[in-house]
């Protein structure tokens, strides 16, 4: 029975990529991937990874599909219809799948090896547990263990968001608000967002001992913020940039002073001391939660700010 | 066979799927909509295998598997970015080597 549960999972994923990659119109290319994001939610549950499955659900599905979807609104029609060479490509189709054809072949053969589980690395994770300040073996790994890894990836998102930033055209950052005069969504929005804050902040104070935690607290409130800046309200970053960088950074900082904070008590970098592990752990997420919230919705504000159309026609 | 090694190979089918279509488009969404599917397929490997292995959850891939997924929105965002600001200097979708041939 959940042998057939999952043949069935991985016959429509299948299909959701297929369609998203040999449909010839991009709008439902992208929506194919939206679906193929949810439906990847699903298969993570079943895997057993519900760290996995939250964080997919809002942001493979949620925020890679806004996205998408914003860069193709933007397109003109004759760059987003139908797409007559594709089919002529001949050569470039069987290229294509035979390169697909080997990639399925090399990597069936390596998952067919069987692999020497002589490291057990989970039991060291579990039998550590108690000393990592958190209950949740994942958040503990991500905040504690491999504490640095995180570190540098909460730099490389504020470095996307830098070069992201320098990549506009204007000199300051125009939110042409597309106001939407529809007072029912106004007032769904009174209702939804406070809403969406709580399941963010619930969703970052869950991480200590159950699924849940920064990365998935932090896509749901860009979620909230993309979907505020959507129903036309205006944001502090209308005003002044300083907002917008100081929200980057304010995570990063957050981490490094901590980490920082521990070589003064003779430790490591970010070894952080027994009684104190669980205190840090929950003010780095927090601030990492609203940066991380912060970066994505900057993502897709600066993304919205690059004009098409006129920049030519100034050059010219 | 366990739900694990299934689904491996169902990141297997998926990486075959990304790779196709990231040779076969030239239009740059597309293209990234396809590196996305392949960059699924590689963490469903990653997960499936290691647990197949273990017989039970394994934590630390899925943490990695985690960041991955945050570094990725955050490249595929970037990339919007670099595309759009193409699209606006060149009025195309496509890079220039790729028009040459159609």
């Amino acid at each position: 029975m959940n042998e057939l549960i999952d043949l069935a999972l991985i016959a429509i994923l299948l299909f959701m990529a297929l369609f998203s990659v040999l449909s010839a119109v991009l709008f439902k290319a992208i929506i194919f991937f939206i679906l193929l994001g949810l439906m990847l939610a699903i298969i993570w549950i079943r895997l057993d990874a519900p760290d996995i499955a939250l964080a997919e659900a809002a942001i493979g599905a949620g925020i890679t599909g806004i996205l998408f979807l914003n860069a193709q609104a933007q397109l003109p029609p004759q760059h987003t219809q139908a797409y007559t060479v594709s089919m002529c490509k001949q050569s470039r189709f069987w290229f294509a799948l035979i390169a697909s054809l080997s990639t399925m072949i090399v990597l069936t053969l390596a998952v067919n090896q069987p692999l020497n589980p002589t490291i057990s690395i989970n039991q060291p994770i579990i039998e550590q547990l108690n000393a990592s300040g958190v209950e949740h073996p994942i958040t503990a790994i991500l905040l504690n263990y491999r504490s640095f890894d995180t570190l540098l990836e909460i730099a490389v998102l504020v470095q996307v968001a830098v070069i992201a930033l320098s990549l506009r055209q204007h000199e300051h950052i125009k939110i042409h608000s597309p106001t939407l005069p529809n007072p029912l969504l106004h007032a769904c929005l009174t209702l939804f967002l406070p809403m969406l804050f709580l399941v963010s902040m619930y969703l970052l104070w869950a991480g200590a001992s159950q699924p849940g935690g920064a990365f998935q607290a932090g896509s749901v409130l860009a979620a909230a913020f993309i979907l505020f800046y959507l129903a036309g309200f205006n944001t502090p970053i209308n005003n002044h940039e300083l907002y917008l960088k100081f929200g980057w950074v304010f995570g990063l900082s957050v981490f490094l002073m901590v980490g920082i904070l521990t070589l003064f008590t003779g430790d490591a970098l970010l070894a952080y001391p027994l009684e104190f592990a669980g205190v840090s752990i929950f003010f780095i997420e927090f601030a990492v939660t609203l940066s991380i919230g912060w970066i994505l919705f900057s993502l897709f504000v600066l993304s919205q700010n690059i004009s098409l159309s006129n920049v030519k026609e100034n050059n010219e | 066979m366990n739900s694990y090694l299934i689904f491996s190979y169902a990141g297997v089918a998926l990486c075959g799927i990304g790779v196709f279509g990231f040779i076969f488009h030239s239009h740059l969404i597309k293209r990234l909509i396809a590196f996305n599917i392949l960059s699924n397929g590689v963490f469903l490997i990653l997960v499936g295998l290691a647990q197949n292995a273990q017989k039970q959850p394994d934590h630390l891939p899925q943490a990695l598997v985690l960041t991955g997924i945050v570094v990725a929105v955050a490249a595929t965002a970037l990339a919007l970015v670099l595309i759009k600001q193409w699209y606006a200097i060149s009025q195309q979708t496509t890079l220039p080597e790729d028009q040459e041939h159609q």
